[in-house]
């Protein structure tokens, strides 16, 4: 089996992170993470593509956590098939579908996806707006949203708007507007390193430390966005305190109206978030946050945290 | 982003007709339709509309779903989904392995005369888009390069 390179600065971190299980965690970057998809009920019913992939000879099995997730059993090439570029499936990590099942957006509702591009959970929410409601859908990067107008045209989404822009300033316009609002921030995505083994030789405290920063101007431009009584869900790819339990430690000191909420998803493994790090201490309210580590599901590692606005709703 | 503007009711129905005349079939008659740049059309609802007009840094609303050659439609892969159920004029049927070709971007010879300028494949109760007829009898799918399945 080839050998994954570490930097010192993440062994360090890994080293310091309680709870982890470091040789689990460096045995599952150096394997592939388990294929999985979302079936687009925006093209087709569920059952009509199940039943097609399945005579296909595509082995599906449920995802719990998630409505229309189902894992590829065998060893079968979704992104080639007629049903992926028709836009009757689309390739997701089954853990990156648990931020929006979070989230739970309902038809009619308007919701913002700060940083959404390639377009995954965008994607996903329309499918659970059903046509019903609107997204905003926005990213800074040009080149991401070209990806991430493909994503949104092939699974047929009449009711979104592509913007770009940089997210800290969206509460310019758009301040106390959405019902729901998901900041799946940019990170050092140490949860999904299988797919680029880069992010684990080049990783540093000084990167994953710049981009908390952004990282938590985000959460509050995020926050900001919300109507009275709204939900917003911040997300992240990475395992390190600084860009998640830090991030929510300064959103909630800077917004006293944010509260977390507990997160329940049925069969999806979850970890508390962490109390203390490296001799810092973390509000008691930061623990609502759930880590959910590589190798729990041979899939990806996510940090997910529910945050409501607390006032009367409009 | 590119020049867009709301389809005046009656550039709409104009459209619409247009769309009756070549597949049989006028049915985004309860959406918002938008006409980007020159002739391309998107489909929408009131609300994004009305939410677009509050957002900065807008680049796109909506679902393409078709371009306007001339007096002809020509349905993007999604538009003619949209319609797929209704679409009773101009139809071709396609077997698993021409339904590859045709994503893959490749003409389809038909042994049949087909009288049209453009048709709507389908496989199995999948729509694919549009085709153009040649007077060789193939019809070249009109895929966008982005959406094609790359040949191994």
């Amino acid at each position: 089996m080839s050998t994954i390179r570490i930097s010192e600065d993440l062994k360090n971190l890994l080293y310091s992170l309680p709870e982890i299980d470091v040789e689990s965690l460096l045995e599952s970057y150096r394997k592939p993470m388990r294929q999985s998809i979302r079936v687009n009920t925006l093209k087709a019913k569920e059952e009509d593509i199940v039943s097609m992939l399945r005579e296909k000879g595509v082995e599906l099995e449920k995802i719990p956590w998630t409505r229309y997730g189902y894992w590829v059993v065998n060893n079968v090439n979704v992104a080639s098939m007629l049903e992926h570029v028709l836009g009757l499936v689309y390739i997701q990590g089954a853990i990156s579908m648990a931020p929006v099942e979070v989230l739970s957006p309902k038809p009619g509702e308007l919701v913002l996806d700060l940083c959404a591009a390639p377009g995954s959970k965008t994607t996903q929410i329309a499918q659970i707006l059903q046509g019903e409601g609107v997204i905003v859908a926005n990213d800074v990067n040009a080149k991401r949203i070209r990806a991430l107008s493909s994503n949104v045209q092939r699974c047929g989404i009449i009711n979104c708007i592509i913007t770009q822009a940089d997210g800290r300033k969206f509460p310019l316009w758009a301040k106390s507007f959405f019902d729901k609002v998901l900041v799946d921030a940019p990170c050092t995505s140490l949860g999904i390193v299988s797919k680029d083994w880069g992010a684990a030789k080049n990783w540093s405290f000084r990167a994953s430390e710049r981009l908390s920063k952004l990282q938590l101007s985000l959460a509050i431009s995020g926050f900001d966005c919300l109507k009275a009584s709204g939900t917003m869900v911040y997300a992240t790819c990475t395992l390190s305190p600084q860009e998640n339990e830090w991030v929510i430690e300064h959103l909630i000191m800077s917004r006293p109206n944010a509260r977390l909420e507990s997160i329940k998803l049925e069969g999806l493994k979850m970890n508390k978030g962490l109390l203390e790090w490296q001799h810092k201490k973390f509000n008691p309210e930061v623990e609502r946050c759930v880590r959910v580590y590589p190798y729990e599901h041979e899939a990806e590692g996510f940090f997910i945290v529910k945050i409501t606005k607390e006032g009367e709703g409009s | 982003m590119k020049r867009t503007i709301l389809l005046s009711s009656s550039k709409s129905s104009a459209f619409q007709t247009m769309l009756e005349r070549q597949y049989g079939t006028k049915d985004f008659s309860d959406k918002i339709l938008i006409q980007v740049g020159e002739d391309k059309i998107r489909l929408t609802t009131n609300d994004t509309v009305k939410v677009a007009e509050k957002m900065r840094g807008v680049q796109s609303l909506g679902l393409y779903v078709a371009k306007v050659k001339g007096q002809d439609v020509v349905l993007s892969i999604e538009g003619s989904q949209l319609l797929c159920n209704n679409i009773k004029k101009n139809r071709i049927e396609l077997t698993e392995e021409q339904a590859r070709l045709w994503m893959v971007g490749a003409p389809i010879q038909f042994e049949r005369l087909i009288a049209a300028k453009y048709v709507v494949a389908f496989y199995k109760n999948i729509c694919l888009g549009c085709g153009r007829v040649s007077a060789d009898g193939k019809v070249y799918p009109q895929v966008p390069k982005w959406r094609r399945i790359q040949q191994e």
